[in-house]
């Protein structure tokens, strides 16, 4: 992962965080780890908090449930995905 | 009160008013849970501001003890912005058999009741949709007494894609 990615992805631990107002530090996300179901926990109403934030802060569109189920598989996929949609730095 | 209306009927871009017949089409609600008397302007998918005077009649309000005037419970402020946005979010029939909508409030984030709605109010009830994902859509509701804000919430409201739209 380049320092850009791993900024990028700094970030992304951090909007999820902030936005979900959950209570752990964003070293205790793996950039592997499953963000719904038993990996962070999240649900759909997370998902819909997530698709606004990453709106506001990226400005990239998740257009409907398919591409966010792949957008949101991982902090790496997120990564990605917001790299494949034009983001360049963090 | 300072609220803005649209003249005639019909959807615009300016929006438009919403009849109680219509607005009983699009809700499953009735009296005395029926929090909207009003809708003055509805832009259908994106925002309502609805009306609903407060009377001593309805369940919401309480007495309490000693001499504090009647005050309506705040949760229903949160009622009333949920109906509000279901008016926004959803289209009349659009429920089973062409009934009334089925819809929930799926999440009720950042609720404030700056003051309390007596007897004689008519809450200003604002509802924006500001996001959707999936059958999701995300709504920040405000409302307001005389031009000042009493009640703001961030709701999210489950409403099936296919009476949502159209």
């Amino acid at each position: 992962m380049s320092e850009d990615d791993k900024a990028i992805a700094l970030k992304m631990k951090n909007l999820i965080i902030s936005r979900l107002k959950l209570e752990i530090e964003p070293e205790e996300i793996a950039n592997d780890q499953p963000l719904f179901g038993e990996g962070l926990g999240l649900d759909s109403i997370d998902a819909l908090e997530l698709v606004l934030g990453l709106e506001q802060e990226f400005g990239v569109k998740i257009e409907d449930e398919e591409v966010g189920v792949k957008a949101f598989a991982s902090i790496d996929a997120l990564v990605a995905f917001v790299r494949e949609k034009g983001h360049q730095t963090a | 009160m300072s609220v803005s209306a649209t003249s005639g009927r019909g959807s615009t871009d300016q929006g438009s008013a919403l009849t109680l017949d219509e607005i009983l089409a699009i809700l499953p609600h009735r009296s005395p849970f029926l929090m909207v008397d009003r809708v003055v302007e509805r832009r259908h998918g994106h925002s309502c501001l609805a009306l609903k005077r407060v009377t001593f009649g309805e369940p919401g309000i309480r007495t309490g003890e000693g001499p504090a005037l009647p005050e309506l419970n705040p949760l229903f402020l949160v009622e009333a912005m949920s109906q509000t946005a279901a008016l926004a979010a959803a289209k009349p029939g659009g429920g089973a058999a062409g009934g009334p909508m089925v819809g929930y409030l799926a999440a009720i984030r950042n609720f404030r009741a700056v003051r309390r709605a007596v007897p004689g109010d008519t809450l200003e009830i604002r509802a924006e949709v500001v996001g959707r994902f999936g059958d999701l859509v995300k709504v920040m509701g405000t409302v307001d007494v005389d031009g000042e804000r009493i009640g703001e919430a961030e709701l999210t409201l489950s409403v099936p894609r296919e009476v949502e739209r159209g």
